[in-house]
């Protein structure tokens, strides 16, 4: 017997369009020279600096001593470092990275991840609202920041 | 029994508030105004100050004024990195603009709710009795706004705006007020707390649940100690605004309430006298911690400012009911 063919629920709102793609990655190149990095968060294994929007949080990048920089995104280090340390690069690389031409749509949070590069490394992913017009943060990267700069 | 000197009443409906505070503040509706309140000042230092100032004061009337901090304060850091503003001096006027602002209304800090919901003053009585004097103090903190500074205006894009959590929260908030208006504050926090579990438990899970537990100990301590110790408030109005301010200052304005709400103290020199007392020095109020802490700013920036500020509304408070 042939299985049923699995019913895919379709995308029920506006299809996602280049255009609003492109709108995405410019409103994160307008954003880009805004952001700052926040301070270090320690993890049990390895040291995350959160990426702050007017006192938002965008996203958190990974910091690898080895290289004095950020991590790729996906690959946290298992290493411990300075947080100061930390700090200082990532607000270094920051302003040494730009802008993917390329954004990726994900349906089920209908919004486009804009991908950020320093040296050929993806070490940020900035979410933006599906029209490409608004930054969303991540709230509860936001939270932890607030609880944890105090 | 040690429980029993808790205010559960006033301690469910400052949750409820904090909640609805919460809900507000993860819905980004700060975050989205905030591009606009910037284009509004068209580069002037002045209008910027007090566009932010008055945001900043009306935001505390509605949200809790350390809710306020905690939004507000990152942003004020952020915006004099990049616009070359004086940060010790924001941060210290937008934590005195928070307190001047949750003075206004009931609901804008605990020291209020306990007052409203102790002496039983209605929501409208209490915003209009407080007017004139958030009025004065308000208009002696536009004296400092900075003369003649610019900068460069620049895109900022906008952050998205989480609708539903936006029309929840103020839907939650209308009711807390209405339903604290008639007494029924555990309806109140039931209320909220059921809605945001049901329909999002971000704000739920984000709430300061510590803070919650901190107002519990408060009351049992000072509540204890006011059995204690034979504290008699003055018997005159500007007496009874004098000495809350100045306990509010040892002690912080929340205990201080605590322990003089208990007493015979009336009903508004009261809530001046604390609302003023969070002004001044660090201890007055747990919103200049937050400042001083979220702005990195030091102690001796904060009271450089913020001491001149407490002795000026003392002084206009206490002419007030004196003559």
């Amino acid at each position: 017997m042939v299985p049923p063919v699995p019913i895919r629920r379709g995308y029920h709102r506006k299809p996602p369009r280049p255009e609003d793609a492109e709108n995405a990655i410019e409103l994160v190149k307008q954003a880009l020279p805004l952001f700052i990095a926040g301070k270090p968060l320690e993890r049990p294994d390895h040291v995350d600096v959160p990426v702050l929007y007017l006192g938002f949080a965008i996203d958190a990048v990974h910091y690898d001593p080895a290289i004095g920089g950020p991590a790729p995104k996906g690959a946290p280090p298992v290493e411990k470092a300075s947080p100061e340390e930390a700090l200082e690069s990532i607000s270094r690389a920051l302003s040494e990275a730009h802008v993917l031409e390329g954004a990726e749509f994900r349906e089920p949070e209908d919004s486009w991840v804009v991908p950020v590069s320093w040296r050929g490394l993806i070490v940020l992913h900035v979410r933006v609202s599906a029209d490409g017009k608004k930054l969303i943060p991540d709230y509860h990267l936001t939270e932890e920041v607030r609880r944890h700069g105090l | 029994m040690t429980p029993g000197l808790v205010d559960w009443k006033s301690l469910a409906f400052i949750t409820a508030l904090m909640l609805t505070s919460k809900g507000l503040e993860l819905s980004g509706v700060f975050g989205r105004l905030a591009p606009r309140l910037i284009a509004l000042s068209r580069g002037s230092e002045a209008r910027l100050t007090l566009i932010l100032l008055l945001m900043i004061a009306l935001s505390s009337a509605f949200i809790m004024n350390d809710t306020a901090m905690l939004v507000f304060i990152p942003l004020i850091v952020e915006l004099s990195r990049f616009l070359g503003l004086n940060r010790a001096r924001l941060v210290v006027l937008s934590a005195i603009a928070a307190n001047v602002g949750s003075a206004l209304t009931p609901i804008g800090n605990p020291q209020n709710i306990i007052i409203w919901k102790n002496y039983g003053v209605g929501f409208l009585d209490f915003t209009l009795h407080m007017m004139p004097f958030v009025s004065i103090w308000f208009g002696a903190l536009l004296l400092a706004l900075p003369r003649g500074g610019r900068f460069d205006l620049m895109p900022m894009p906008p952050v998205a705006l989480r609708s539903h959590l936006l029309v929840l929260s103020a839907i939650l908030l209308a009711s807390n007020i209405a339903l604290a208006e008639t007494g029924h504050y555990y309806i109140a926090f039931l209320l909220t707390s059921g809605a945001y579990l049901i329909a999002d438990r971000e704000p739920f899970m984000a709430v300061d649940w510590a803070l919650v537990m901190t107002f519990a100990f408060i009351f049992i301590d000072f509540r204890e100690l006011a059995l204690l110790l034979p504290l008699h408030p003055p018997c005159s109005e500007e007496g009874v605004v004098l000495y809350s301010t100045l306990l509010s200052q040892v002690i912080g304005n929340v205990p201080a309430t605590v322990l003089l709400s208990t007493k015979e103290a009336l009903w508004l020199p009261l809530a001046v006298g604390v609302n003023a007392g969070g002004v001044g020095f660090i201890t007055g109020s747990l919103a200049n911690l937050i400042a001083v802490r979220a702005g990195r700013i030091s102690l001796q920036d904060f009271h450089r400012l913020s001491v001149p500020y407490f002795i000026l509304f003392v002084a206009t408070s206490v002419v007030a009911f004196a003559f």
